[in-house]
């Protein structure tokens, strides 16, 4: 039977407890209030009649703000909660990548919490004895095979929780946020693995705050809004709803402090790097970013040899390609910046490790864009060739 | 892999997957697959031993301060009723096994789904393994109680060989019996965290409402005591266990407590785990 997820008008209500809020009258009502009140029961509606269908090759993003229910949708998938009302048909084998540290033991060795991972996720013991070398192998962790478990940093614990979760192919795959962390080596690891087993499984959904994540990996979207579903369809055309979205949000709601600050951190930047150009030590680049919210960023860091160089010029320019790629609301997403480098005379000389650093200004420019083919080989170029 | 139906009514409909709620269905596949429950429950009790340096010893503990301390204390209280120290310990010994057996699957089963919350939000919703994980716990909480049971026949001079051969039966029924109980006091659980803490108080008072320290015989039959004794189910259990092993004679009423918990218990079992095993997720 091919692979298929079926949801039709979903809808899930769950029973919240409330405490009452009032206003105590000293500090001996606050502490009796809080020790005896009952907390009242209500329901709350979750999900609302939420419908879409995937088939094999579907690879679904699901996006929406806090709060509006993409980890709900994604347990109902998983089969934890049942759908109030609707119903729900899913084919295949379904893997949740949603938790990489659950269910450990902390006093059993690691090589017992393998297989105690392992069972837990419906593997059989005879595959596991087979797949624990390779489960410690790549968590680098084999020396340390026959320690309790909290002896190991939470770095180790999640790089064995990966290596367990990842050690079988599953039909489907769900995740809340890609999943990857540790140190650079395992990172590598952990990404080609991840790249493996999505690339090798029929439908995968990912839920994600990450615009550019979505767009690479997958092919449709949903966007949730308060537990309902306000779109469904391409990619494309599921980011632009979403960003529309925000930026009618944007335009309600004007400049709420909490939510710039979350993207004054530069977490949330996503962009390439398309060319890069030089004369002399000034250095033109060139390239499109967004951030998570579908609004431009304003600031452009270059990183050479260790040393940090802020742009000295800065300018949007139109790219309507990128907006119709991204879904965006507004075309004003190129940019164009030049940056000072003293000691580099071309492109090349900008070593191998140089990264471009998008974000909101120049200071606060932190996370690494991604560069183009040609600026790749750009940069490769020896140093000899390109210096006459 | 069934075939696709459309939901007409509000009821839902899960094709291809298991909703939790066929508990006996259920029950089996946990039955067939022990690895996550076995293991899961083993690596809990010989991780408890692991912490200290005596290990085993400190699960031991308790059943021999219950035994031989208890005991020893006891029997200069018990006045004269004509057996011999070692039958004391034994009486002691077997209710004990039972007692704490039954009870810790009670108390293990109140908070077993808030305490496996990680895994069943992950999807491993097969709810009958994390019963089984109590019951396991409960089994392995009793194979403690064999040796001290053992030493404490061996001073009282052996054992009644029919009666070993009835307890193994006895034992089934039990088990069986704790199964349901624990089935409906795990949804309860879960649903009201507070049953976990008012089990663990009232045990203490079940211990001694049942004849583990002194004997049925005390308790007159007409007295409130001893309807009081013959209305608590661990009594029956106990002595359906203990009398045929000390060549008595099983008090008769036990035969019906018994065999009617072993009718009823298992359809209400059934039916309240149809009707509330899927709200389990959302109550942890």
């Amino acid at each position: 039977m091919s692979t298929s997820i079926h949801v039709d008008s979903v809808t899930l209500d769950v029973p919240l407890y409330q405490q009452p809020a009032r206003q105590p009258s000293g500090w001996g009502a606050l502490f009796l209030g809080a020790a005896l009140d009952p907390p009242r029961r209500r329901l709350a509606r979750l999900l609302q009649d939420v419908n879409f269908s995937l088939g094999e090759g579907d690879r679904l993003a699901i996006l929406g703000r806090n709060g509006a229910g993409k980890s709900t949708l994604l347990r109902v998938l998983n089969r934890v909660y049942q759908p109030t009302y609707g119903s729900l048909e899913i084919n295949g084998s379904c893997q949740a990548l949603l938790n990489m540290g659950l269910g450990f033991n902390p006093e059993a060795t690691i090589h017992e919490n393998i297989y105690l991972r392992g069972v837990a996720m419906g593997l059989k013991t005879p595959f596991l004895r087979k797949h624990v070398p390779e489960i410690l192998e790549f968590s680098g962790l084999g020396a340390k095979m026959g320690h309790r478990l909290r002896t190991l940093s939470s770095g180790q614990r999640m790089r064995l929780g990966f290596a367990i979760s990842t050690s079988v192919q599953h039909d489907i795959i769900l995740m809340d946020e890609w999943v990857g962390a540790g140190d650079a080596e395992f990172m590598e690891k952990a990404k080609e693995r991840m790249e493996g087993r999505v690339g090798g499984s029929k439908i995968v959904v990912l839920a994600s705050h990450s615009t550019g994540l979505l767009r690479d990996i997958c092919n449709k979207g949903i966007v949730l809004e308060k537990g309902r579903l306000v779109h469904f369809g391409d990619i494309a055309s599921a980011l632009k709803n979403y960003h529309d979205m925000l930026t009618q949000i944007r335009a309600e709601t004007p400049a709420l402090p909490e939510e710039s600050a979350g993207t004054a951190g530069g977490a949330s930047v996503y962009g390439y790097v398309e060319r890069i150009t030089n004369q002399d030590d000034a250095f033109e680049i060139k390239g499109w970013f967004v951030n998570n919210e579908g609004a431009v960023p304003r600031g452009i860091a270059m990183e050479v040899n260790g040393s940090r160089y802020l742009a000295e010029t800065f300018e949007l320019q139109k790219r309507p390609d990128v907006m119709r790629h991204m879904g965006l609301s507004q075309d004003q997403c190129g940019f164009r910046a030049i940056v000072r480098v003293p000691d580099a005379r071309s492109v090349g000389d900008l070593g191998r490790d140089m990264q471009v650093f998008g974000g909101d200004t120049h200071q606060y420019a932190n996370t690494p864009l991604k560069l183009a083919a040609e600026v790749i080989r750009s940069i490769n170029l020896p140093t000899i060739a390109s210096s006459p | 892999m069934s075939a696709v139906q459309q939901a007409a009514a509000p009821k839902p409909t899960l094709h291809g997957i298991s909703a939790p709620g066929d508990f006996w269905r259920e029950l089996r596949e946990s039955l067939r697959n022990p690895d996550f429950w076995a293991l899961s429950s083993w690596l809990d009790v010989i991780v408890r031993a692991r912490r200290s340096r005596l290990g085993v010893l400190w699960l031991i503990a308790p059943a021999v301060v219950y035994v031989f301390g208890l005991g020893s204390f006891f029997t200069s209280m018990r006045g004269a009723t004509g057996d011999s120290v070692g039958q004391y310990y034994t009486h002691i010994a077997l209710g004990a096994l039972v007692f704490r057996s039954l009870m810790s699957a009670i108390i293990g089963s109140a908070n077993v789904f808030s305490s496996s919350a990680a895994f069943i939000m992950d999807g491993h919703m097969r709810l009958t393994d994390y019963l089984m994980q109590s019951l396991a716990k409960a089994f392995f909480d009793m194979c403690m109680y064999l040796p001290v049971a053992a030493v404490a026949v061996w001073l009282a001079g052996g054992i009644d060989p029919v009666g070993l051969l009835i307890s193994i039966p006895a034992l089934i029924l039990i088990y069986f019996n704790a199964l349901w109980i624990a089935t409906i006091f795990a949804l309860a659980g879960a649903r009201l965290p507070d049953l976990g803490q008012l089990l663990n108080t009232i045990s203490v008072f079940l211990f001694l409402l049942t004849p583990i320290v002194w004997y049925p015989e005390m308790m007159p039959d007409n007295s409130l005591r001893g309807s009081l004794m013959r209305f608590n189910p661990f009594y029956h259990f106990v002595d359906a266990f203990r009398a045929p092993l000390v060549g008595d004679a099983v008090d008769p009423i036990s035969y019906w407590y018994i065999g009617g918990m072993t009718v009823f218990g298992p359809i209400l079992a059934t039916w309240v785990y149809r009707r509330y095993a899927r709200y389990v997720p959302l109550w942890i």
